[in-house]
């Protein structure tokens, strides 16, 4: 049995009310729903809180789940209608303004011994996620999606509902703001 | 992707994000270097979208510890468990509340409605016009005088 297959067993399983099913579809999409959701709004504990929404929103509607069309597609829209309205509210603007978290770390730092070169590097990193977490939710969304979750642009299309063209106009406008944040960093 | 004669920013702009990915054919990578050799703003442009591209592949995304994972799957059952509570009480309390409420308007128009009753659904209607008005003109007061009141955008 192929994993599409195998999804959409479970998928079916899930539908007619298989809690174990409907667990094991969690713990298959539980990581990229969370990136995914941290992409849109750019702090922690949202991010875990509303993919956990989403997935309990899908339990509870699972009877609308089609088992032949990809289960995390089906997801995302409820978790992305979920972090949008999440945005909407002015409060939380303000909130995740306020407490803006740290979400991005640093993957690599350079073997060779190159202190003044390694500190600069750092800054860059440093300067670009703070970037990153402070681009708009529609840019972030793509960026993330491209860049961390490492997704084809055509797949990123498809999961949002947009053409390919918006995918690579949103991911030009996202990377040339935080160009402008090395600007000066030469 | 053909190659064209005319200058269209749109389609370098998508040229660039296509070779800075990896989905680029060798004929828009041609036409991409071609552009890039003739315009010197493009080419600039094109160095520091690279170094953005440099940046954000030594970046990832800081994950939850693994226990986190471990809860994850039983609080999203526990929730979607909760979820059926809350629409069970919810519609329960609609349905008593209607109840209530016609048995109340029945007293009411009969005549029949006990002393204490009444003073206390009086007490009710007097608390909800109050609530009502002012909230509306906390609204209208803000309304005026908030300068913030356009969508605020991050």
């Amino acid at each position: 049995m192929t994993d599409v297959d195998g999804e959409r067993a479970l998928a079916r399983r899930a539908r007619a009310g298989d809690v174990e099913a409907f667990g094991v579809l969690i713990e298959r999409h539980m990581r990229r729903a969370y990136v995914h959701a941290l992409g849109i709004v750019g702090s922690r504990e949202d991010a875990l809180d509303l993919s956990q929404e989403a997935f309990a929103r899908a339990y509870r509607a699972r009877h609308t789940l089609d088992p032949d069309r990809p289960f995390y597609a089906w997801l995302y829209q409820i978790l992305r209608r979920l972090c949008l309205n999440f945005l909407r509210d002015a409060k939380v603007h303000a909130r995740l303004d306020a407490e803006r978290t740290h979400w991005l770390v640093s993957l690599s730092r350079s073997a060779k011994a190159d202190p003044a070169g390694d500190a600069q590097r750092e800054d860059a990193r440093r300067r670009v996620a703070a970037a990153i977490e402070r681009l708009p939710s529609r840019e972030r969304e793509v960026l993330v999606l491209k860049e961390f979750e490492e997704m084809k642009y055509r797949e990123i299309a498809d999961l949002l509902g947009i053409p390919l063209g918006t995918v690579m106009s949103r991911l030009y406008s996202a990377r040339q703001r935080l160009a402008g944040t090395l600007e000066h960093l030469r | 992707m053909s190659p064209r004669d005319e200058f269209d920013l749109d389609r370098v702009h998508a040229l660039m994000m296509a070779a800075l990915d990896g989905e680029c054919t060798d004929a828009d990578r041609r036409e991409l270097d071609a552009q890039l050799a003739r315009n010197a703003g493009l080419q600039a442009e094109w160095e520091r979208l690279r170094r953005v591209k440099e940046v954000t592949m030594t970046i990832a995304v800081g994950r939850p510890p693994e226990e986190v994972w471990d809860r994850y799957r039983t609080t999203v059952l526990h929730r979607a468990e909760r979820g059926v509570a809350w629409f069970m009480i919810a519609a329960g309390t609609a349905v008593l509340g209607a109840v209530g409420l016609w048995r109340w308007i029945e007293a009411w128009l009969a005549m029949t409605l006990r002393w204490e009753l009444k003073v206390a659904s009086a007490a009710l209607l007097i608390g909800v016009a109050l609530l009502i008005v002012s909230v509306l003109r906390e609204r209208w007061h803000l309304h005026r005088r908030d300068p913030y009141s356009k969508e605020v955008l991050r």
